[in-house]
């Protein structure tokens, strides 16, 4: 099979699963929103995003014996994969809508320029500009966004695959360059998939800033949820109709991506930590946990301040963009090389290679993260509440506060634990670039799971997803309790407020 | 709050390195190890040799995302400033490649002469101990007899689709696959390749999904190595394994390779932890761990397991390696076109 093959495979796969995924993110996303209880709507938020932060590893390890099973249908195994794809895109664009505020454009903006209408190719261009700014943006970033989470995907695709299926262009690369490809062929290949992520991305982060400027392309960024967008989309005997369905699909994904990983663990989730206990190296693994969890939020934490940085700067963001697009595999043997230099040789076998790594690799996904932050940072909500939190009501105060939580270091935590999340579970740059004496925690799940250890492959894996999750909690506390007055200008990362 | 933040970070992370992984001792003797094998089996081994001499071992492992391209191409990409002082891998042909490159650097070691002359390198470039051998696994829920003719039977059957192979770009399939080259011939091998594929054989990523697949009753047969086999035949699954023999009744037994790198920093340490590796005690440690390792030169009968020892019959049988090195570049560059279409 051809490079152009897997590219072509993996482009329309991408595509597709984006497309599908965006009416059941946009229909979870309103049954999220809509319901009343606070609890229901935690509950479903949840639920959600849940396979956003599910290891690809435990994904791939538990759905790898169906795609086996699925060996007499090739349309079988690709449906498979697609459907694994499908339940981490849902959760994307649910995020992605979430963070978004919906939408720009008011529909009585829409009335007043339809009834505008002239007739001319100027008026028209200006009412799809309008749409896709307004009404569709939150669609349109959502789909970007998932395709290109899509188009990176290896680690899924790598256990699931049988007899060369799923075709995937980034397992299609790893071979090649396993079976002795030079690195410079691997990078042309790269080329080519560069360009179709920046294709995606470009959209993404034009659509991001105009929405980011709003007044200034006129039109009003309101952050208020528009009816028709919520609840009015799905009115009467639709709406229950779309709420139950809603109810069936988060069921569907929860069980898909958490339950039915999580039960067909069960029994070895305590063996295997019993078993750690045993041979007393369950200090060590929480150890070897914490360790990957401080190296990966460092280059999350690196790729968001250097997006922020490199905001406006046209050749050079899409410079350091391009490197995070070529994968991390050909990124990592990249840096491999260029830090063998006798220059730069020095810090080779420290951490800086690896987090260096990550960070680039984050960079796209960061930066598209910074941009709906950004989109944030500027409503008028954060404003609001910032002026209330000095009200002497200490009610009106509280709910400022809670409100300031909220819609901004909440959501800042959110970025930065995908990010981590990522950083964390990709194997490719820290079995290549990590200093001699650190053993990431994912890399021993590999050697793990391919002398079928499963008691302890699962015992750790429960550990490492399990820990940052209260890692993550604790820093959310810790980010509510501490005084925002002080941290104000921190909470949107040097950005204005109006 | 940011500056605070990464200060914070990289004062985590330098505690957690300094203190984290309790392996750095400052200022004795040390040594960094590159190892392919098993984690939960080399550990015990490294850790013995720490206890016996004192020296700090740092050791680097491969993991099965890399199928062994990992360290392979680490060792390759540091060639010009190596960090690593011995290479421990688990495959003789992949070493043998880096022979080729230049990585390695000639060590005859005392215990060198305890293995069989056609598990080591003929310059002393690398040295083989403790085997694997490629195995059939059959499943006995579908299987009625476990002998040599039904694997032949069921290998020449015009359908395939219950029989199972890890794709060759690999592992110890890709050296089963010079193994082959080197008996008949590059183009025989690839009709038979092709045959595989025409016929419905399944293809999957590594041996352990092999082993998946056959202990799970997805398939009847696979080929694998024993050290997989012996993952599912502990889990109490219904499999046997038979060995994989050669038309001249040869079986293929695939040792784990000690290598000292060229120009690397720790050389004296280096030339001790070989030694150790290809001590007795070491070959009786790896046949007594759970993936009953084949111990190749002589060792103390009376501590093997009738398990080990039936592996050590078969082993007795095995085709030498060198023929294969010869032609394992050829085999790959064949690989690469055939599953890249380049």
């Amino acid at each position: 099979m051809s490079h152009a093959t897997a590219l072509g495979c993996s482009v329309l796969r991408c595509l597709a699963v984006a497309t599908v995924a965006l009416p059941l993110s946009a229909m979870l996303w309103r049954y999220c929103f809509s319901s009343q209880a606070g609890w229901r709507r935690r509950l479903a938020t949840a639920a959600a995003v849940a396979p956003l932060f599910v290891p690809d590893l435990l994904i791939g390890f538990t759905y790898r014996l169906t795609s086996a099973r699925l060996l007499h249908s090739d349309v079988g195994t690709e449906l498979l994969y697609a459907g694994l794809l499908l339940l981490r895109v849902t959760g994307l664009q649910v995020v992605a809508r979430l963070l978004l505020p919906v939408p720009a454009g008011s529909l009585e903006a829409m009335h007043s320029w339809r009834l505008l209408n002239d007739g001319t190719r100027a008026w028209a261009w200006q009412w799809v500009r309008l749409n896709i700014l307004g009404r569709y943006r939150a669609a349109v970033v959502a789909w970007l966004a998932g395709s290109l989470l899509c188009f990176q995907e290896f680690e899924t695709a790598a256990l699931v695959q049988i007899n060369q299926l799923p075709v995937v262009w980034t397992v299609w690369l790893f071979d090649a360059f396993a079976a002795g490809e030079p690195l410079s062929l691997s990078l042309q290949h790269v080329a080519w998939a560069m360009g179709f992520q920046l294709l995606l991305l470009s959209p993404a982060l034009v659509l991001l800033r105009a929405a980011g400027s709003g007044a200034a392309g006129g039109l009003a960024v309101t952050g208020a949820v528009d009816a028709g967008a919520v609840g009015g989309r799905a009115a009467g005997s639709g709406r229950s109709i779309e709420r139950s369905l809603s109810v069936l699909v988060l069921l569907a994904v929860v069980t898909a991506a958490v339950l039915i990983p999580v039960w067909t663990s069960s029994g070895q989730i305590v063996s295997g930590l019993a078993l750690l206990w045993q041979q007393g190296t369950l200090l060590s693994r929480i150890g070897q946990v914490l360790q990957s969890v401080v190296t990966s939020v460092l280059a999350a934490v690196l790729a968001l301040w250097i997006c922020r940085d490199l905001v406006g700067r046209g050749v050079l963001s899409l410079l350091f963009l391009s490197l995070g697009l070529c994968g991390s595999l050909v990124l990592s043997l990249v840096m491999l090389a260029f830090f063998q230099l006798p220059i730069i040789r020095v810090v080779y076998d420290t951490y800086i290679p690896m987090v260096a790594t990550q960070t680039l690799w984050l960079l796209p996904r960061a930066w598209l993260l910074l941009m709906l932050l950004r989109v944030l940072a500027d409503s008028e909500s954060l404003h609001s509440a910032g002026l209330l939190l000095a009200s002497a009501d200490a009610g009106v105060s509280r709910t400022a506060r809670v409100t300031l939580w909220r819609l901004g270091r909440i959501r800042w935590l959110l970025a930065v634990s995908l990010l981590t999340h990522w950083s964390f579970w990709d194997v490719s740059i820290v079995s290549l670039l990590r200093p001699v004496q650190f053993e990431p925690v994912v890399t021993r799940l590999y050697n793990e799971m391919h002398y079928g250890r499963t008691d302890t492959l699962i015992a750790m894996t429960v550990l490492s997803v399990v820990m940052p999750f209260c890692l993550a909690l604790l820093a959310g506390l810790l980010m509510y309790a501490l005084p925002f007055r002080r941290l104000g200008r921190s909470d949107t990362w040097g950005e204005t407020r109006e | 709050m940011l500056a605070a933040t990464l200060c914070g970070l990289v004062i985590a992370a330098l505690l957690i390195s300094k203190f984290g992984n309790g392996r750095s001792d400052g200022d004795g003797p040390s040594l960094v190890v590159y190892c392919s094998c098993d984690a939960a089996i080399a550990e015990p081994v490294i850790e013995k040799f720490r206890q016996r001499t004192g020296i700090s071992v740092e050791v680097r492992f491969d993991e099965e995302a890399n199928k062994s391209l990992g360290l392979a191409n680490l060792l390759l990409a540091e060639k010009g400033a190596p960090r690593c002082d011995v290479y421990w891998n688990n495959q003789a042909l992949g070493t043998d490649r880096l022979r080729r490159e230049g990585v390695l650097e000639a060590y005859e070691s005392p215990n060198a002469g305890r293995i069989p002359a056609g598990f080591r390198d003929a310059d002393f470039y690398w040295t083989g101990f403790s085997a694997r051998l490629r195995v059939y696994l059959l499943n006995t829920d579908e299987v009625g007899k476990f002998d040599p003719a039904t694997v032949d039977v069921m290998l020449t059957a015009t359908q395939l689709d219950r029989v199972t192979i890890a794709q060759p770009v690999f592992g110890t399939t890709l050296s089963h696959y010079a193994v082959l080259a080197a008996q008949t011939s590059l183009e025989e091998l690839q009709q038979w390749h092709r045959s595989l594929q025409q016929r419905g054989v399944r293809q999957v990523r590594g041996n352990s999904i092999t082993r998946d697949l056959v202990a799970e009753g997805i398939c009847d047969l696979g080929f694998t190595d024993t050290d997989d086999a012996y993952g599912a035949i502990d889990k109490g699954r219904p499999v046997r394994m038979l060995p994989v023999r050669l038309a001249d009744g040869k079986t293929i037994c695939l040792p784990n390779t000690a290598a000292l790198i060229a120009g690397c920093p720790h050389p004296d340490e280096a030339r001790q932890f070989i030694d150790f590796l290809l001590s007795e005690n070491v070959e009786l440690m790896l046949a007594t761990a759970s993936a009953r390792q084949i111990p190749l030169g002589p060792v103390d009968e009376s501590q093997l397991s009738d398990e080990v020892r039936q592996l050590r019959e078969w082993s007795r049988d095995a085709v030498s390696l060198r023929p294969a090195a010869n032609v394992h570049q050829q085999v790959l560059d064949w690989l690469l076109s055939e599953y890249t279409a380049q």
